[in-house]
Formats: C-alpha cells, structure tokens, sequence
C-alpha cells in the first residue's frame, strides 16, 4: 500500500512532513544504503545524508512522480560523490583514470558488517560486495537494485533515468562481468589452497 | 574438472548470497537523529526576528522626530518685529516735551565758568 506524503508541506519545509517522510522510507533507505555500503554505521551516516539532502533539494522534486525513486536516486548519486571523494584520496589518484575499473582486482573489504546477512552466507556476500565494487557504477547500480534490492525493471529505470532496454544490457553485462571476475577469484584461491 | 564445478559452485553461492540478503532493522532512534540533522543543515535565516523588531523601533523614532520637527517648521513661534521709535518712547514714558533743551540748556549751565 503507497504511503501517502504531502508534497506540499515537504515544499514549505514543514518539519511535521519530513518526520513523516524519514518515518514511512527510513527503513527502505537505509537497507538500501547498506547494500551500497556493507557497514552499519556508515550506511546509517549515508541514509541520514540522503534525508539532509532531500531536504535541501525538495524544490527540484516534480510532482506527480515517486518520492521512494527519487530517495533512491538521491542515495545512489551520493553513493558515487562518496566514490569518487574516496578514490580522489587515494595516492596516485591522477593515474586512476587511465586504467579500466572492470581491471580492478577484487579486494575483500575488512570493515562488512552487514545486520541482514546470515552467517552462513558472509564470506560469499563479502566476495560479493567486493566484486561489485570493481564493476563500473551503472552496472553495479543496476545489479544492485535488481538483484539485491528486487526492483523491477520499470522502477530501475526511473531511478536511473535510463531506458528499460539500457537497464536489461546493464545487467546483463554486470552479471557477465562478475562472472569473470568471480571466476578469477576463486581460481586464484583454489590454486594459491593448493 | 572437480575444481571447475567447484568454482562454478561458490559463484552461484555468490549470486545467491545478493539475492537473500535481509531486511536489516533501523538502528536505534535514527528518525530523531535524522530529524536534528535537518534541522542543524537549516539555513540560517538571512534577517532574524530581533533584527527586525530592532529596525522597527529606529524607524518608527525617526519618524516621530521627522514629524514633530515638520511640525515645528510648519508653525513658527511669532516674533514681533521690534519697531521702536522716538514717538513710541515718548508715548510710553509720557514725556511731554519732545525737544532736548532742558538737556542742552544744562550742558550750556556747566560749561559756563
């Protein structure tokens, strides 16, 4: 059942409608926030971001379409500034560009910390995240949003304002992508166990 | 071959760790602290209430004494013009004889030896 939010008072920066707001898709933002970043606090810190920001910005909102889309949009995007701020950090930041991020290798991140994965499915979830994290953004965006956050094809397509075919070839190249990669991975593991 | 099923294995275990994924609860008192981060992300208001109660008060003297200044201009106090003359003087002290003799008869007196 849609949760019903008044637009307009999110327009006046009415404090009532934003506690409404924050109160009906916390959960939803935060969930998916947590699947961008594998970490509980920092996942809360983003979730919290996306509202801060969806407050700044509430005049740029069109009427008529999804605020749950939009928060996902809004989420998604910070996702990649926070990217590329980290990558920036990075030493040899200049160079970084010059290389393919599918060359990336998969790097096992040390701080998962992942509420909603089961402890049989950890260290799988952790090659997961880790694999995902060396796709390039839309792919990684549209693999995410279908498989782990089980939008369909229409939805991804607003929130990516990208057509349902460029959503359809994303993950197909993502799932093709990671395949690969992952095949790496454990081929490395099996020979480096022997 | 084993170890090529066995890969094929682990990657559809991770394909299948994306997929069964939980829905993980807020944490403790998120919406609250949400709410006192928009509130510290609010702008600043550009003029506050007591600034403007401030100009208020400073417009609202300056225009009193505008107005009774007006005022002031508009009615002038009226100042007689002092036109005083030798008729007037006599008439208010009520001296009889206009001529200066007596004055001069009395110089003349003195400076007779």
């Amino acid at each position: 059942m849609p949760i019903e939010i008044d637009i307009h008072a999110l327009k006046e920066k009415k404090e009532d409608a934003f506690r409404q707001l924050v109160n009906a898709y916390g959960k939803d933002i935060f969930n998916l926030c947590l699947k961008i970043i594998p970490n509980t606090e920092d996942a809360e810190d983003l979730s919290q971001e996306v509202f801060v920001k969806a407050f700044n910005s509430i005049e740029t909102f069109r009427e008529g379409a999804h605020i749950k889309t939009w928060l996902y949009r809004i989420a998604i995007n910070m996702y990649y500034d926070h990217l590329k701020w980290s990558k920036r950090k990075k030493r040899y930041a200049i160079l970084q560009p010059l290389f393919n991020r599918e060359d990336e290798p998969i790097e096992i991140p040390s701080n998962f910390q992942h509420p909603g994965i089961v402890l049989e499915n950890k260290e799988h979830a952790k090659v997961l995240y880790a694999a995902l994290e060396t796709l390039p953004e839309n792919q990684h965006t549209a693999f995410l949003l279908y498989e782990m956050q089980g939008m369909n094809y229409k939805e991804i397509s607003e929130t990516m304002s990208l057509s349902i075919s460029s959503v359809e070839a994303l993950l197909f190249r993502a799932r093709a992508s990671l395949r690969k990669k992952l095949h790496k991975y454990y081929s490395d593991y099996t020979s480096l166990k022997k | 071959m084993e170890t090529n099923n066995n890969i094929e294995k682990d990657i559809e275990k991770v394909f299948d760790a994306a997929k069964n994924i939980k829905q993980a609860d807020l944490p403790m008192s998120f919406a609250e602290k949400t709410m006192q981060r928009i509130n510290s992300a609010k702008p600043a208001p550009a003029v506050s209430a007591y600034l403007l109660l401030k100009v208020a008060a400073i417009i609202i003297l300056v225009g009193l004494n505008v107005y009774t200044i007006s005022r002031l201009l508009e009615s002038p106090v009226q100042t007689e013009a002092v036109k005083v003359s030798m008729d007037d003087l006599v008439k208010d002290y009520q001296v009889t004889d206009v001529s200066n003799d007596w004055l001069n008869n009395k110089t003349s007196q003195n400076e007779q030896p």
